[in-house]
């Protein structure tokens, strides 16, 4: 009988070019390969947001306040301020941008084409305040007459007599100066004829006087005043409170209109912007608008998903693919990611816009 | 090779006799129709409105139907991988031996038949009853969720062929180790042994755990060869679109089989060599 | 054909050796019997055969070829000592399987399986069966293909009477057919009755082989039954002796010619011949004269 070692040495051949096919698992020569990572949806702070909402917290708490304690355990400090947050007027409606690290991306510089483009923000830029320096831009009371801007920085250079025509500033309160305009101005303008500067890091902006003092004694101490957002929540590059009635106005076109305006519904928003934008949006409300909402809005966003793949759209499909719309007691979590060129076709209006800096501030 | 053919239609015909493997059939079918009657899916407009399981709400997010199945079929595909390797590696040992025992092998091989046909036979035949296996699990949870869902993914169904593709790599090793030694208890040991290794033992990560330099180097080595189970799971997920089909994961599924190849041709050469 | 043939097991520095330059031609049409004691290696004279065992040594040639050519093997049927049977399997699907294997038809299994008396239990599970069953069964197995050699390790073993006396018919109707036999078998008596070929293997070594008869010795000794009323004084003069038995007389120390001249001198006289026998040695004693004192 034939007992040769073919058989064996084929055996050793095979475990050969076994061993030659299958990746290597030396982790060294593993690097670089690991495939784009997914989407990261902003709904939750990472470490270095958390470092950096600590550092922010430069004013003293609150007089009188104590930080909310269980009850047998030992009460806590007070917890320090975030001034932007403080700033900002109590309101149901705030954006917050973080310009620092929103215009280092694709969607941020054109974001901050978009403002150099109108009037107001021009006039901040090359008047005095570079976009550069600025930390943060806040918009509060955004519908109301009393719209304050919040500007915020490390060491603002900004000199608002260059900017506009205004007055000498006036000393306000402990670290505040107002300027106010050096005559009326027609009263279809929107360019914010009040502005403030509190302590070389903030710049306040607004249409009334009365707003920009309220900020400044908040700022100051002299109004008791919690951080108009929660501290907690104030990471990734976009950031608010908005109303289903913005909601609406900001996605009109995609036929959600009237059931959005209708529902009795508010909306802490977090936007995440990488080279498509990844958006978390807590709405709170009324249960039976929230669920209804949530049914719309997932039934829009698969048939968008559907739109896409049906136009071959592989980034916008795929992205949509991550959509989801969690109900919840009295609200919904909507998690969505949104493909660059959808956000492009959005703010491609702001460039045209003549509303001033409300069309500029809007996402 | 006809011969191996008829082995294996013969160790299929064992097969069917096996209460392990009608248990497998009857747990199959019974999964199939417990979740049938006790799953409701309500879809509306393309999304998934609400998923309920024995009467409970089970998911309660709104998302498009094919991506709120997306991780219960890619669960319901790995899960299929990891119970077939499993359930093959305990089902599956003592068939070599069986064929292998004494009074039975003589009687084989006075057939005219060679000897490398009969082991080709029973590593066939073990693996048709896999496929077979996977394929009835696979097309029975597929077409409950479509039915459900309306949703045709046949992610679960590949899953469950990745499923066969490892346990034909495991299974040659198992059936080499029965022809060295005729023990249905050592032959698990080994088609464990090397699903753990492969899943484990031979990730990169074990391999960070070595100093950089020679250490690693001769751990990589000696794990060189091992089948990477791990990714090979991912093979449902790619069927179903949810992953991209990569090079590393091609060249796992070509290595595999070269390594179940391996593994038979050292059965038979220990096969050939040996007085019964 | 065997021709020096040796097979060592175990380890290469101390094998244990099974056959020892064993040789051995079994002519075409014969029925040979190969007995020994206990581990005396005849089953791997058998298996070497049929090329389950290879040979540390030495030739085998089988049916004209070498055991390792499948056309070789399609014409040998083999029946192992303790054959291990699916028993989930029913017997007809057994010998279907068999049948497929050796390229023989299922039509031929289905009468193998009538032939070994089976024919009722064709669709019966095998782990119904009792072992005189699967014994038969497993005979069926070998006869599927009317092979030209049947290698039959214990035909018998666990059949019962009336089974062995079918086995025995079946085995005769084989070679009627022209079938070799080569039987490995540790009931003598059974050897003897259906073999005219024996070897003896003792220890590895074939001590003898060739036909039973002169296996057994020629007989120069004859037990000689006369009719009743025989002159015994005039039986004595011619030399048969008287036994112990009324009417039956030795005739020793004589050859076939001695004999009939004899037994012709007293039909001369009047006696009438009604049964003549040889006296010779069976198997078991020339096996226990061969293994001497000590072995057996």
């Amino acid at each position: 009988m034939k007992r040769g070692y073919l058989w064996l040495l084929l055996a050793c051949g095979l475990l050969g070019v076994a061993a030659w096919l299958m990746p290597s698992n030396d982790p060294a020569g593993k690097q670089g390969k690991e495939s784009a990572a997914a989407v990261s949806f902003p709904d939750h702070p990472a470490a270095a947001d958390q470092a950096k909402m600590q550092q922010r917290r430069t004013l003293p708490p609150q007089a009188g306040q104590s930080a909310p304690t269980a009850p047998g355990a030992v009460a806590a400090l007070p917890a320090k301020r975030d001034p932007l947050l403080v700033a900002l007027p109590p309101d149901r409606e705030l954006m917050v941008f973080e310009l620092s690290s929103f215009f280092k991306q694709p969607l941020g510089q054109m974001f901050s084409a978009c403002m150099r483009s109108d009037a107001f923000w021009h006039g901040f830029e090359s008047k005095g305040l570079d976009l550069g320096e600025v930390d943060r831009v806040a918009v509060g009371n955004l519908w109301s007459s009393e719209r304050l801007v919040v500007v915020s920085g490390n060491a603002l250079h900004a000199d608002p007599t260059q900017m506009y025509r205004l007055k000498e500033p006036t000393a306000y309160g402990v670290g505040g100066q107002v300027f106010a305009p050096v005559e009326p101005l027609p009263s279809d303008a929107w360019t914010p004829p009040y502005v403030a500067l509190w302590n070389k890091t903030t710049v306040l902006f607004s249409t009334s006087l009365r707003a920009v003092h309220e900020a400044l004694d908040r700022l100051d101490g002299r109004t008791p005043a919690e951080p108009a957002f929660p501290q907690d929540e104030a990471y990734s590059q976009a950031y608010g409170v908005v109303t289903a009635r913005s909601l609406a106005e900001a996605v009109s076109s995609l036929g959600l209109s009237e059931q959005l305006r209708r529902a009795d519904l508010t909306a802490h928003f977090h936007i995440a912007v990488s080279d498509d934008a990844a958006i978390v949006l807590d709405a709170q409300g009324s249960s039976a608008d929230a669920r209804e909402v949530a049914k719309a809005l997932a039934a829009m966003l698969a048939a968008k998903r559907v739109q896409a793949a049906s136009a071959h759209d592989k980034r916008a499909s795929k992205l949509l693919d991550l959509y989801s719309v969690m109900p919840q007691p009295h609200g919904f979590q909507l998690k969505v990611a949104v493909p660059l060129s959808f956000l492009q076709d959005v703010l491609a209006g702001c460039a045209h816009s003549d509303k001033g800096a409300a069309g500029a501030t809007r996402p | 090779m006809p011969s191996a053919l008829h082995i294996a239609a013969d160790l299929l015909r064992e097969a069917v006799h096996r209460k392990w493997m009608l248990g497998l059939l009857l747990a199959i079918t019974l999964a199939g129709v417990l979740l049938g009657w006790t799953l409701q899916m309500e879809v509306v407009d393309g999304v998934l409105a609400s998923t309920r399981l024995f009467g409970l709400d089970v998911g309660h997010d709104l998302r498009a139907t094919d991506m709120a199945l997306r991780p219960v079929f890619s669960g319901t595909a790995w899960f299929m991988y990891v119970t077939g390797l499993l359930f093959g590696v305990l089902a599956c040992s003592d068939f070599a031996p069986e064929f292998l025992a004494a009074g039975r092998i003589e009687h084989l091989l006075a057939l005219p038949l060679r000897r490398a046909e009969l082991i080709v036979g029973i590593y066939l035949g073990v693996l048709a009853l896999s496929v077979a296996s996977a394929l009835y699990g696979g097309v029975v949870f597929t077409v409950l969720f479509g039915l459900k869902s309306g949703i045709w993914s046949w992610c679960i169904v590949a899953g469950a062929l990745a499923g066969c593709l490892a346990f034909s790599a495991v299974y040659a090793a198992m059936l080499a180790s029965a022809v060295f030694v005729r023990s249905a208890a050592l032959s698990s040991a080994i088609g464990v042994a090397l699903l753990f290794a492969g899943s484990v033992i031979a990730r990169p990560e074990l391999a960070a755990l070595f100093n950089a330099g020679a250490p690693r180097r001769w751990f990589t080595a000696v794990v060189s060869f091992v089948p990477r189970f791990w990714l090979l799971g991912r093979l449902g997920a790619v069927a179903g679109g949810f992953e991209p089909l990569d090079a590393d994961l091609l060249r796992t599924a070509a290595g595999t089989l070269i390594f179940a190849g391996a593994c038979v041709m050292l059965a038979i050469w220990e096969f050939e060599r040996r007085d019964y | 054909m065997v021709d020096a043939l040796v097979k060592d097991y175990g380890k290469r520095r101390h094998p244990k050796r099974a056959l020892d330059s064993v040789s051995l031609r079994v002519p075409a049409g014969s029925a040979f019997g190969l007995i020994g004691p206990n581990g005396a290696g005849k089953t791997t004279l058998l298996k070497t055969l049929l090329g389950v065992v290879a040979p540390s040594a030495g030739a085998v040639q089988v049916l004209g070829g070498s055991p390792a050519d499948l056309g070789v093997r399609k014409r040998i049927g083999y029946l192992p000592e303790r054959l291990q049977l699916p028993t989930a399997w029913t017997a007809l699907g057994f010998l279907h399987s068999v049948a497929r294997l050796k390229h023989a038809s299922r039509a031929d299994a289905e009468q193998q399986l009538q032939r070994v008396g089976l024919g009722n239990e064709g669709h019966a599970r095998i782990a119904t069966f009792s072992k005189g069953m699967r014994q038969r069964l497993g005979l069926g197995a070998a006869l599927i293909g009317a092979p030209d050699l049947l290698v039959l390790d214990e035909p018998t073993d666990g059949i019962d009477p009336k089974g062995r006396a079918d086995v025995r018919s079946i085995l005769a109707q084989e070679r009627a057919r022209g079938a070799t036999l080569f039987l490995n078998s540790h009931l003598l008596s059974e050897t003897e009755r259906i073999c005219d070929q024996v070897g003896i293997l003792v220890s590895g070594r074939l001590l003898r082989s060739g036909a039973t008869l002169e296996l057994c010795g020629n007989p120069s000794s004859w037990r000689v039954r006369f009719e009743a009323g025989t002159d015994t004084k005039q039986l004595q003069r011619l030399g048969f002796a008287p036994t112990s038995v009324a009417q039956v007389f030795v005739c020793t120390d004589c050859d076939v010619a001695e004999l009939n001249a004899r037994l012709a001198k007293a039909r001369g006289q009047g006696a009438l011949v009604s049964e003549l026998v040889p006296e010779m040695r069976d198997l078991e004693a020339v096996l226990l004269e061969l293994m001497g004192p000590a072995d057996a």
